[in-house]
């Protein structure tokens, strides 16, 4: 078995290059056609076109279009993703990277509120199929991704923060600063994204429980007189987690398309507030830097899910 | 159509209607469509004459800003003493402008490139399917954002961006079924008497495969008017004073305690659209094939 998964984690990892180098290829491809000249931009229009040529030549732009995307390329790899045209010209990497903790800490928070809300509800609903309750459940988690989320922050705000004043209104705070302030900011944002995603694994979980319920195991277990709730949390809920787990990871560019809008929504100075300003203001390297990232971070939490996933139930590996 | 489809049809909208809450999402979809067309009609017909003397009316002295919910204005005004009412009608038009072209445009380059791959097989399926790999690669929105960034913010580049970035949920779904039908003995046979690759693929291979990808029209109907109206809150939508739920909802936010209808009827708006859509799909699909259900779809 273990030389089976070394062999699919191997595979696995490989495949994921050509996916990684297309990813590269269409976001270099959609911001070359961005338009105006950056060159231009940058002379402005009182440069002769000898100026225009020189710097043309100094950036490489003369070159053909895919030497251009191997150098491109290149500088990602060495982690230079070239510089903002606004922000001071600072580097897209530093601004990247000053922005990814808020986001990341917004995604895992809102994982934490989703995976908190669905798997109860989840089992709720399987284990009482077909009954008001179930009826009820379904009923929620469709309305849970029918909501906007910007709407649903918008309205927590009000609530929450504004009328009730038990909450502050997102406004990131780092948590390796204060942490309990920082738990705090997180509460507003981290449902508003986690709402979505809550509904679609409990839908997740009741299917898989169901499935599960429904095993030459568990008839056993009920012929061998086991209590019901040991039968659920020992043969049902375990086996129940994998194609859970495996959802939560393809769904993750869900959650991170919802984190984009709902930085706005609280002032959340994280890669979606980024890809925000930088878009408004044409600053194309650095819309061209996060969409990779994100996309960068989406491949690698499915590969890893994956291989969790591969590891736990050795007859994928197998297969 | 042949008598057996027509019968599957019948038998479909029997399992449909029989789901209550399938029925309740049709209303709001059909609801919001009528809304939509009434909207359209005013401003081609009357030329925006009765929403317009109805409700919004810029050389009347009563053209009053951030008004309360009245008779008047039953769901008050905006910032610009615009009725909220009216634009909330407005805005029904424009989501499903959106959703509706959108969605045929993903959903036609998508279930053509599907079923070319599976049908086809070989060196084509492998060069789709790496594309359709790529292309899943990305947050649907994220990559939304990317292209409308390059192409400007209007509309029409909206459509374009989204049509685009839901291609891959088409092709992939074309394929699996074009796989499954070349598989059974009608294609076969259809072969063996001679019949081309393009007469099999569109008489045979397509009629098979338009459920499951109605199906997925349907909810990613729900998908594209909730991008659509998320684009339009982060201000990269259509532009004023083109009203559009997600810009309503932004717009309002500045008046979030004074006056909060500005945000609240334009979201639920939004959220009673897409429920529809959602309830819709989910009852196609369990009508279409009751065994199963709830798999994933986004």
């Amino acid at each position: 078995m273990k030389r089976g998964f070394l062999r699919y984690v191997t595979i696995r990892i490989l495949q994921t290059i050509p996916v990684l180098v297309g990813i590269s290829m269409v976001v270099f491809v959609i911001i070359h056609f961005a338009p105006g000249d950056p060159v231009v931009n940058r002379l402005g229009i009182q440069a002769t076109e000898e100026n225009i040529q020189e710097l043309r030549r100094a950036y490489g732009l003369d070159q053909p279009l895919y030497i251009q995307y191997l150098e491109w390329l290149s500088g990602i790899l060495r982690g230079d993703f070239g510089r903002s045209l606004t922000q001071g010209g600072r580097p897209v990497a530093d601004l990247i990277r000053s922005r990814l903790p808020a986001t990341l800490f917004l995604a895992v928070s809102s994982l934490f509120v989703s995976v908190v809300i669905a798997l109860p509800a989840g089992v709720l609903s399987a284990v009482k199929k077909n009954t008001l309750t179930d009826y009820g459940v379904s009923v929620g988690a469709l309305s849970g991704v029918s909501i906007p989320n910007f709407w649903l922050g918008l309205i927590l705000i009000l609530l929450l923060a504004r009328i009730l004043g038990v909450l502050p209104a997102g406004n990131y705070v780092s948590p390796a600063e204060r942490p309990i302030a920082a738990l705090e900011h997180v509460v507003l944002p981290a449902i508003t994204v986690g709402t979505a995603y809550a509904a679609l694994l409990t839908r997740q979980t009741r299917s898989a429980v169901l499935d599960n319920l429904d095993t030459d195991n568990v008839r056993m277990a009920k012929s061998k007189g086991l209590a019901p709730r040991r039968i659920l949390t020992h043969h049902v809920l375990k086996q129940s987690l994998l194609p859970v787990i495996t959802v939560a990871g393809l769904q993750f560019g869900y959650m991170l398309s919802a984190t984009v809008v709902v930085e706005q929504v609280f002032a959340w100075p994280g890669l979606g507030r980024l890809i925000w300003l930088a878009v408004r203001q044409q600053d194309y390297p650095t819309v061209q830097g996060t969409v990779l990232v994100i996309a960068f971070i989406f491949v690698m939490v499915n590969l890893a899910v994956d291989l969790a996933y591969s590891y736990l139930d050795p007859r994928v590996s197998a297969a | 159509m042949t008598t057996r489809s027509r019968d599957r049809w019948r038998r479909t909208w029997r399992e449909f209607r029989s789901r209550s809450l399938a029925v309740a999402g049709l209303v709001i979809v059909v609801t919001v469509i009528v809304v939509g067309a009434f909207a359209t009609i005013d401003s081609y017909l009357f030329d925006a004459e009765l929403i317009t003397t109805l409700y919004y009316d810029p050389n009347n002295p009563q053209f009053v800003p951030l008004q309360e919910p009245s008779v008047d204005h039953p769901f008050g005004t905006d910032s610009l003493g615009r009725d909220v009412l009216a634009r909330t009608i407005y805005g029904a038009k424009i989501s499903i402008q959106v959703g509706v072209t959108a969605v045929t445009i993903a959903a036609t380059i998508g279930s053509i490139m599907g079923i070319l791959a599976g049908y086809a097989g070989g060196y084509v399926e492998m060069a789709i399917m790496r594309f359709v790999d790529v292309m899943l690669g990305f947050p649907a929105l994220v990559l939304a954002i990317g292209v409308v960034a390059v192409l400007g913010f209007s509309l029409q580049n909206v459509i374009i961006a989204l049509g685009f970035v839901y291609v891959p949920q088409f092709a992939r779904i074309g394929r699996s079924t074009a796989i499954s039908v070349a598989e059974e003995e009608y294609i076969d046979a259809a072969r063996a008497m001679g019949y081309s690759d393009t007469h099999i693929v569109f008489r045979e291979v397509l009629p098979n495969s338009i459920s499951p990808l109605l199906v997925q029209a349907s909810l990613l109907m729900a998908f594209a008017i909730i991008a659509e109206a998320s684009l339009s809150f982060l201000g990269l939508g259509a532009r004023p004073p083109t009203a559009t739920w997600g810009q309503m909802v932004a717009s309002g936010s500045d008046y979030l305690e004074q006056a909060p209808w500005l945000s609240i009827v334009p979201g639920l708006a939004i959220f009673l659209t897409v429920l529809g859509f959602n309830l819709v799909g989910d009852g196609l699909r369990d009508a279409l094939d009751p065994r199963e259900s709830s798999e994933r779809r986004f």
